[in-house]
């Protein structure tokens, strides 16, 4: 009779033990420093299994985010682009995982924005897609914050 | 022959002791079974798992063993099971819609899969609860046929955002600020259990913590916000933020939210930002959170295992 007890109290015990020694999990090391650019939008292609976050600095969010209508000089953005992976943690959701290259486009005072990548891991964008990948990260349409004036709907 | 009194004595006490234990082992009604209006539908492996390891708590289908009964034991299991059936309960599966009966199974799988379920302390004197790693393979390939898909397209229209300065507050004394778009990204995640796709923000304290791998537990300060968004796609097929859907919190505090592991949880709906649900609300989201037990209680960390 007290064996169940004694036993019930054993697992009781060692139960919560058990929590505390489960693996550590390894987190990935955040190599992409965002220097105070904040986040306009995100975009997942599922077909190349990766997702971008594009960031932009003050001038870029006033185009993006405060409805300036035309590019102004020295907008900078950024596009960061993760490999998508399982999130440890929960089965149903994927989760940004190695870095693949950071494009970096600036507008200026005249003449075509400047662009260029850096590669981090991953297959190289090739030299022929600058204007085309210029074009793309111009044309995101940003996330819609419910904190700060929004005109999205005005760049689709 | 005072010796033999005294043991005489102590023998008649303990044979009292041992037939009362016995008498409440046989009698004691530890909880109801009310009537089952509805069960869960899954394959057969999935669903003889859930009734062999779940049901116990989780349904109107409790079976009581005899040392569930016992002193300390019995209040002990009448707490887990009317806490279990209040959150999941697989024989009242028709009162659920079909995205919550989803989400639920979604969430079953991951609290099994994180070890937390069945509870280890139920499924060490209950060994037929075991949930072996093949019935795990067969729940995930069930999940793997759940997959919900995007068919939004880009063409939401936003509602004006909020201009105040006199942000919400929610049940749990947190109140919204829109600070954390200064914050450093934590994390972006695209869900298939459902359409959403999130951006999680983590305030320098946390950030800190997380480089410094001193998140468990998570020091005093730390704050992580998520972004909700619904998915939308465009014409190449890629996704997009659309519909925006609500900002949570998760603030560290371990003496002021100790009842849920030491996090406050607030969550603010619509571009409106309307707190959502009571202080109970936040006993569901530390419930949960209980599966990634390993990163002190936040989910969305990228692992480079």
């Amino acid at each position: 009779m007290r064996f169940p007890i004694i036993l019930f109290i054993a697992t009781m015990l060692t139960g919560s033990c058990m929590q505390q020694q489960k693996e550590k999990p390894a987190i990935r090391p955040y190599v992409f420093n965002d220097s105070g650019l904040k986040v306009i939008t995100t975009i997942i292609n599922e077909k190349a299994g990766t997702v971008s976050m594009l960031y932009g600095n003050k001038a870029a969010m006033d185009y993006q985010i405060n409805g300036f209508k035309a590019h102004q000089p020295n907008e900078m953005f950024q596009l960061v682009t993760f490999r998508e992976q399982d999130n440890k943690f929960w089965f149903g959701s994927y989760i940004n995982g190695e870095l693949l290259h950071v494009e970096t486009v600036k507008t200026q005072a005249a003449g075509q924005p400047t662009y260029n990548v850096q590669h981090y891991n991953g297959p190289t964008i090739s030299a022929a897609d600058p204007a085309r990948r210029t074009d793309f990260i111009l044309s995101l349409p940003p996330a819609f914050y419910p904190c700060e004036p929004h005109l999205s709907t005005d760049k689709l | 022959m005072k010796i033999s009194n005294r043991i005489k004595i102590f023998s008649l006490f303990a044979g009292i002791c041992t037939v009362g234990v016995v008498a409440m082992a046989f009698t004691t009604k530890v909880v109801d079974n009310p009537p089952v209006t509805g069960e869960v539908e899954a394959p057969v492996v999935v669903k003889n798992m859930l009734q062999r390891a779940c049901y116990d708590c989780h349904s109107n289908k409790t079976d009581i063993k005899w040392f569930d009964k016992l002193p300390i034991a019995a209040s002990i299991v009448r707490r887990d099971v009317v806490t279990a059936r209040k959150h999941l309960n697989f024989t009242e599966w028709d009162k659920l819609s079909k995205g919550e009966q989803d989400s639920f199974l979604w969430e079953a799988y991951n609290m099994i899969n994180a070890g937390n379920m069945p509870l280890p302390e139920y499924a060490a004197l209950h060994s037929n609860a075991q949930v072996t790693k093949e019935e795990l393979a067969a729940f995930r390939a069930y999940l793997e046929t759940k997959r919900v898909k995007v068919t939004n397209t880009i063409d939401t229209v936003h509602t004006a955002a909020v201009t105040t300065t006199n942000y919400p507050i929610a049940p749990t004394g947190i109140q919204f600020s829109p600070e954390f778009r200064n914050w450093q990204v934590m994390s972006t995640t695209s869900r298939i259990d459902n359409t959403t796709m999130r951006v999680m923000y983590a305030n320098p304290i946390a950030m800190k913590a997380i480089k410094e791998h001193k998140i468990n537990p998570w020091p005093d300060g730390a704050i992580v916000v998520k972004v909700v968004w619904e998915k939308e796609v465009d014409s190449e097929g890629n996704m997009h933020p659309g519909k925006f859907l609500n900002v949570q919190y998760m603030v560290r505090n371990a003496k002021q939210y100790e009842s849920t592991d030491g996090w406050g949880y607030a969550k603010f709906e619509t571009p409106t930002l309307k707190p959502y649900g009571t202080l109970l609300t936040a006993q569901s989201c530390a419930s949960c959170h209980k599966a990634a037990n390993a990163t002190g209680g936040i989910f969305d960390l990228p692992t480079s295992n």
